[in-house]
């Protein structure tokens, strides 16, 4: 087995893999897709939410953003709190809320980008009976992040394109030869990915190896 | 409100709204999008064919 990278980005690596049949590079883009853990949000406690999305739209946009994950601090039954509270401004106009305002109870987890959009909060004048006032939008929640893996929601698979074809060139078409291309979603490192996978299969592998070893013992005795 | 990631592939796309909506006023769209680094057309259908309805819908609440 041979790889070769080609070209690295910073959520991006495409990769040569030669020397390998196709039942093993699609085992690791499988892995890569369905079994690579990291963090989303999958509960939301919401105190307060007068806004024009509803309560499910609103956690749904806030599981959908990736989550800065280092998975040598989070296991499996781990939990990050990150809390968000904002209001419209008290005279007519509008704030956008981004992911950035989301407050985390670790240092270490924060969005992975910092200008998605969230919701926008609105504030209109209202005159009932010649009295004017303002109407202002606020919402106040917490959301709780888990560990998960994509096989159970995409909004726990850590790539986006992941996906692998022939090597377009002549040269190396004969040679069993792939171009891998992998996208992060930002939550992990791409190299991180790639690793976590290839960990993944072994330890199948290895269970197997196992199971086979344990059905084998009572016919010696 | 724009959708947070490209319905067909899962990149985000909504962290490049602002910047996009305010350069396609004196740019090329096409153009935009490919410095802003979208390049499957999945993605650059979501931001090309967005209509922002949210203040539409706001007097109606």
């Amino acid at each position: 087995m041979d790889v070769k990278i080609l070209d690295r980005g910073e959520n991006e690596v495409k990769f040569m893999l030669s020397g390998v049949n196709l039942r093993f590079a699609n085992a690791l883009r499988r892995a890569m897709i369905a079994e690579v853990p990291k963090l989303a949000i999958d509960e939301v406690n919401i105190h307060d939410n007068t806004s024009l999305l509803y309560d499910e739209q609103l956690a749904l946009r806030l599981a959908l953003i990736p989550l800065k994950t280092d998975l040598s601090d989070y296991g499996a039954d781990d939990r990050v709190s990150l809390t968000l509270k904002a209001i419209s401004p008290a005279r007519a106009g509008y704030t956008m809320v981004y992911s950035k305002e989301l407050i985390s109870s670790e240092p270490n987890v924060e969005a992975a980008f910092g200008n998605i959009p969230i919701v926008k909060l609105i504030s209109s004048e209202r005159e009932v009976g010649g009295i004017k006032s303002v109407a202002r939008q606020k919402i106040a929640l917490e959301a709780i992040a888990k560990l998960g893996r994509g096989k159970e929601h995409a909004k726990w698979q850590p790539v986006s394109a992941c996906s692998y074809k022939d090597m377009p060139d002549e040269e190396h078409k004969h040679k069993n030869s792939l171009l891998f291309t992998v996208e992060s979603d930002g939550a992990l490192p791409v190299d991180m990915i790639i690793e976590e996978a290839t960990r993944i299969m072994r330890g199948k592998c290895e269970s197997v190896l196992d199971e086979l070893n344990e059905q084998s013992k009572p016919s010696e005795s | 409100m724009i959708p947070v990631r490209c319905y067909t592939c899962g990149k985000v796309i909504s962290d490049v709204w602002d910047e996009y909506k305010e350069r396609i006023k004196h740019e090329n769209p096409g153009k935009v999008l490919d410095e802003l680094e979208i390049k499957r057309y999945c993605c650059r259908r979501m931001l090309l064919a967005h209509a922002e309805l949210i203040d539409e819908i706001a007097p109606y609440e």
